[in-house]
């Protein structure tokens, strides 16, 4: 039940949240950088924990509606609370988080203990203060968006208009308001008439970072789509289709498989997107559709095993990616709890590990190599000791420094770049 | 040749990945099915071209011995059809000479690579295929009734099969005989019932599981489903009139969500018996080459 299922920093980077696959939403605090050491950044503590979704069952269709959350994303911040938004299979929550760190003492009706007082033995008035109490960070769910998902959702996408944001599940992508949970619009739908004719389905989905119009969703078959919602109600026909052709002498049983793409980001800027398939992250110029500027291959010597990966299922794992702040690197995750970077400007690429041997507080990550010829060499890892069970599916950057969570299957890692 | 029986062995293990993924908690999950069903497809495509090329190439006087094990193969076994009873593939017709188990070829060299990927996959062997020939194949109640599926690269051929009657049917430009019935419950009501049902939109078949919507769930106001839901809904007005209810219920149940309900029905089949005859089944929807329609048909 603690296995990890989401990671995301807010926009100022200071809270970290995590969902579980036991429905489970854990937020990380940075701690004020020190006075003393004003070079370290400070650490991340546990700031609240609570339980967002619990597992429920569809009567009507003798179905388990499980309470793993499957993605959280931050609301920008507008008052002293942070709000962010949770979802699993089929309902979306809407999370306050407010700190509470002063209590009204003095009340005339009520005794210190709650309990209250007899109207009678009132003899004189007092006005209640507030005085300073343990910090209490509380949860509480705001909203409740559900009802809107036949399918499994899959995405959640929180628009820079601050109001609205949108869901997507398999088949269809509904654009909801923040403060109305009882109606959504469906801006897209791929379902077919017919569903014999079912040939991909809708993978991820985001807003564009500035655009309020705009959105991208990725499909089973490699494909993105951007949208405009200015154009029309729905969406169903694309603005711009972003698709590479396939290489045919990679044709494999798997291509379909390994062509899926498993996660969308805009950049920061809002120039660019990347999506990651199975095997390798791609760079697009939004205003290029016919192929990717950029590709990097993530973990090409596991093309020879696809079979085995189909076995054991690794081949459906879904990898996220992610920016750094300006966009000049970007960062995936891979087996062995390895996590991969790779530096845009200096087309450099370097391979870490994220494990309780390899990471003692302060010490540096040594890069690590995978060893795919014959001979291997001294400190690299043959491909064929690569443990599948070990995998880091999600990872984050910080927004504004080089400081980087992943999550391996049931722990987070959380590193910073050394400062000199 | 290993190649072959790579594609053979992950026709059986995507099988084995769409059944087990019916008692999956969640649901079942519609993208992975998908792309299953695509390598299901793309191996299916491979053997059908890989047998093709040995048929073309194996002399007249095994004809017989040919034709008598594929007799064999014929018998399928209820066990398969409650397997597979909902999902179809499509095959397109289009072959390619270019297929490998997943390991990137070059064209110069692809029977050692093809080796390579033999070695790598855990395949069954042919013998063993024979043993579960002979023991797990079920006498079907009426024989008479079968109809040897013909090699039919048309398009207009599809199968469908009945979890409630296990009743296999192919449907040929609009018409329907079926193919097989293995302990029939109640064969003969569903065959007449669905003699007349499949003359109708196959599209009954697919039961969308917003059918389930009551009434004072919110629906998304941008698109306007009701005439959708409409229709579905007529279609299964006047189907229930002719068909016995627990059909119906079976059948949305099965289609709808591959939820318990369907699983309780034929929980009782023996699983091991299940993967044993899984390889019978599949020669013989192979060999016979009936059009398979899309795979996934159960939301």
């Amino acid at each position: 039940a603690d296995i990890i299922s989401t990671v995301e920093f807010n926009h100022t980077g200071e809270l970290l949240a995590t969902g579980d696959k036991g429905g489970r939403v854990v937020i990380f605090q940075q701690e004020p950088e020190s006075k003393n050491q004003p070079q370290c950044r400070g650490e991340y503590n546990v700031y609240s924990t609570f339980q967002s979704h619990e597992p429920e069952f569809d009567y009507l269709k003798s179905l388990e509606i499980e309470e793993k959350i499957n993605k959280i994303r931050w609301l920008p911040q507008k008052n002293a609370a942070q709000f962010l938004l949770s979802t699993n299979d089929k309902t979306i929550k809407l999370w306050k988080i407010s700190e509470r760190d002063k209590r009204p003492e003095g009340y005339n009706l009520k005794e210190e203990d709650g309990r209250y007082r007899d109207p009678n033995s009132v003899t004189t008035l007092r006005v209640p203060v507030l005085r300073p109490m343990d910090l209490m960070v509380e949860a509480s769910p705001r909203r409740v968006f559900a009802n809107a998902h036949t399918y499994h959702i899959n995405s959640i996408s929180v628009n820079s208009d601050h109001e609205t944001y949108l869901s997507a599940d398999d088949l269809r992508i509904n654009l909801w308001h923040l403060e109305i949970t009882d109606r959504s619009f469906n801006i897209v739908d791929i379902k077919p008439a017919n569903m014999e004719e079912l040939t991909e389905v809708i993978t991820a989905a985001e807003f564009h970072p500035d655009q309020c119009n705009t959105f991208v969703y990725s499909s089973s078959k490699g494909t993105i789509r951007l949208c405009d919602m200015r154009a029309s109600a729905l969406c169903d026909q694309h603005a711009k289709m972003f698709e590479e052709p396939e290489d045919p002498n990679n044709r494999s049983f798997f291509s379909e498989i390994i062509s899926s793409i498993s996660d969308v980001k805009f950049s920061h800027s809002g120039r660019y997107m990347m999506t990651r398939d199975y095997l390798s992250v791609k760079i697009w110029d939004l205003n290029m559709e016919t192929r990717p500027v950029e590709t990097y291959q993530v973990h090409e010597y596991l093309r020879s095993k696809l079979c085995s990966l189909y076995e054991n299922d690794c081949i459906f794992d879904k990898f996220e990616c992610c920016w750094n702040g300006n966009d000049s690197v970007v960062m995936t995750g891979s087996y062995n709890n390895f996590f991969r970077m790779f530096d845009r400007d200096y087309r450099q690429d370097v391979t870490f590990e994220a494990s309780r041997e390899n990471s003692k507080p302060r010490s540096v990550l040594k890069p690590r190599k995978i060893s795919t010829g014959g001979k291997r060499k001294k400190d690299e890892i043959s491909v064929d000791s690569l443990d599948f069970n070990k995998k880091i599916l999600h990872t984050a950057w910080h927004p504004l420094d080089n400081i980087i969570a992943v999550a391996t299957t049931n722990n987070l890692y959380i590193f910073q770049d050394k400062l000199n | 040749m290993e190649c072959a029986l790579d594609a053979q062995n992950l026709i059986s293990i995507s099988l084995r990945k769409i059944q087990s993924s019916r008692t999956q908690r969640g649901g079942i999950k519609l993208h992975k099915n998908l792309l299953v069903t695509y390598v299901l497809r793309n191996a299916r495509q491979f053997y059908m071209s890989k047998n093709s090329l040995q048929t073309q190439r194996t002399p007249p006087y095994e004809d017989a011995a040919v034709d008598h094990r594929r007799q064999e193969y014929i018998e399928l076994t209820g066990s398969f059809t409650e397997l597979a009873d909902d999902f179809y593939c499509n095959f397109t017709g289009v072959e390619s000479d270019t297929w490998h188990c997943g390991a990137h070829q070059s064209s110069a060299q692809p029977s050692e690579l093809a080796h390579q990927d033999a070695t790598a996959c855990a395949m069954a062997s042919p013998s063993d295929s024979e043993l579960m020939v002979s023991e797990a194949c079920w006498s079907c109640a009426d024989k008479s009734s079968w109809e040897l599926p013909i090699l039919n690269a048309q398009a207009n051929q599809k199968t469908v099969l009945d979890l409630d009657t296990h009743v296999v049917t192919t449907v040929t430009n609009g018409y329907f005989h079926s193919d097989c019935c293995a302990q029939p419950k109640q064969p003969q009501a569903g065959a007449q019932c669905y003699t007349r049902k499949r003359k109708m939109d196959t599209s009954y078949y697919i039961v969308d599981p917003e059918f389930y919507l009551p009434d004072f769930v919110p629906v998304p106001c941008k698109r306007m489903r009701s005439e959708d839901e409409e229709d579905d809904d007529d279609d299964l007005q006047s189907d229930s009139e002719q068909l016995d209810s627990a059909n119906i219920s079976n059948l949305i149940s099965v289609l709808g969500s591959g939820g318990l309900s369907e699983f309780v029905s034929w929980q009782q089949m023996d699983l091991e018996q299940i993967f044993g005859t899984q390889t019978i089944c599949l020669k013989h929807t192979l060999l016979a080459g009936s059009g398979w329609t899309r795979a996934i048909e159960a939301f």
